[in-house]
């Protein structure tokens, strides 16, 4: 089993964040109109959380391929906002106790996490030389 | 307008039908080009779009600055580039807990065989 994910990353900017608007026609002025965003708590226009979860996903596919994702499950909490100009990359690492869980993660360029939560995947060990026979 | 008050769990919100067709995909590859490698299934985080796009079609209208906070997700099956996706909405909580607004949905999306593809829970704090 493949102790860690391939990392994945994405540089988030309003042209990006549009694109992403219109694909899930999720239109909250956060996303889309600073001055509206500058007045919420989170002061400043902010990214759909979905959009850097959709690197975990690419991180699963990467590490085991597309096939990987059938089965799936994640369970994850969006514990800080994604700000244009942010370069955020996925990743994860193998649980050590527990086969096919995976703690997965969103960073920021700083290191701090935007995303974090468990995924569980379905994917066979690779046979290593003393299993072939 | 869908406020904090206005939720009484467990309420259901009907459901959504979209069918992605090979420009949408095509949008969705755009701006994440290696999930073309999915082809001619529908990438895992762009099912999570149509999701999101049944949510805020079901939900309206809503107050502006909703935060989604939270999200699980378990797929069953991809469905294909060409289907039509039916996805039912429920809230299913709702609390106020440090003068924040928690509300709770489930989601779950089926192929027009109505075969499973994927079930959410969603969690949001509600901005009023």
């Amino acid at each position: 089993m493949t102790a860690k994910l391939v990392d994945v990353s994405l540089t988030v900017d309003q042209a990006k964040i549009r694109q992403y608007a219109e694909i899930t026609d999720d239109f909250n002025p956060i996303h889309l109109d600073a001055e509206f965003a500058a007045g919420t708590p989170m002061k400043g226009v902010i990214a759909h959380g979905t959009m850097s979860m959709n690197l975990i996903w690419q991180a699963i596919t990467a590490s085991f391929g597309t096939d990987a994702a059938v089965g799936a499950e994640l369970d994850i909490r969006f514990i800080r906002p994604v700000r244009l100009g942010d370069v955020v990359t996925a990743g994860g690492e193998a649980l050590a106790d527990d086969d096919g869980r995976f703690k997965v993660w969103v960073r920021n360029q700083a290191g701090d996490p935007v995303i974090e939560g468990t995924g569980t995947i379905p994917v066979r060990p690779v046979a290593g030389p003393a299993d072939r026979g | 307008m869908w406020t904090f008050e206005a939720f009484a769990p467990v309420q259901d919100f009907g459901a959504f039908d979209y069918r992605i067709d090979a420009a949408a995909f095509d949008r969705w590859v755009a701006l994440y080009p290696d999930d073309a490698a999915h082809r001619p299934l529908v990438p895992p985080g762009m099912a999570v779009g149509v999701m999101m796009r049944a949510y805020m079609a079901l939900l309206q209208p809503r107050p502006p600055g909703n935060i989604h906070a939270g999200q699980h997700l378990h797929i069953n099956r991809l469905a294909r580039v060409g289907d039509t996706m039916t996805t039912s909405l429920a809230c299913v909580a709702k609390e106020l807990r440090k003068e924040r607004r928690w509300v709770t949905f489930e989601t779950e999306t089926r192929d027009a065989a109505g075969d499973l593809l994927f079930t959410g829970r969603l969690t949001s704090i509600w901005a009023r």
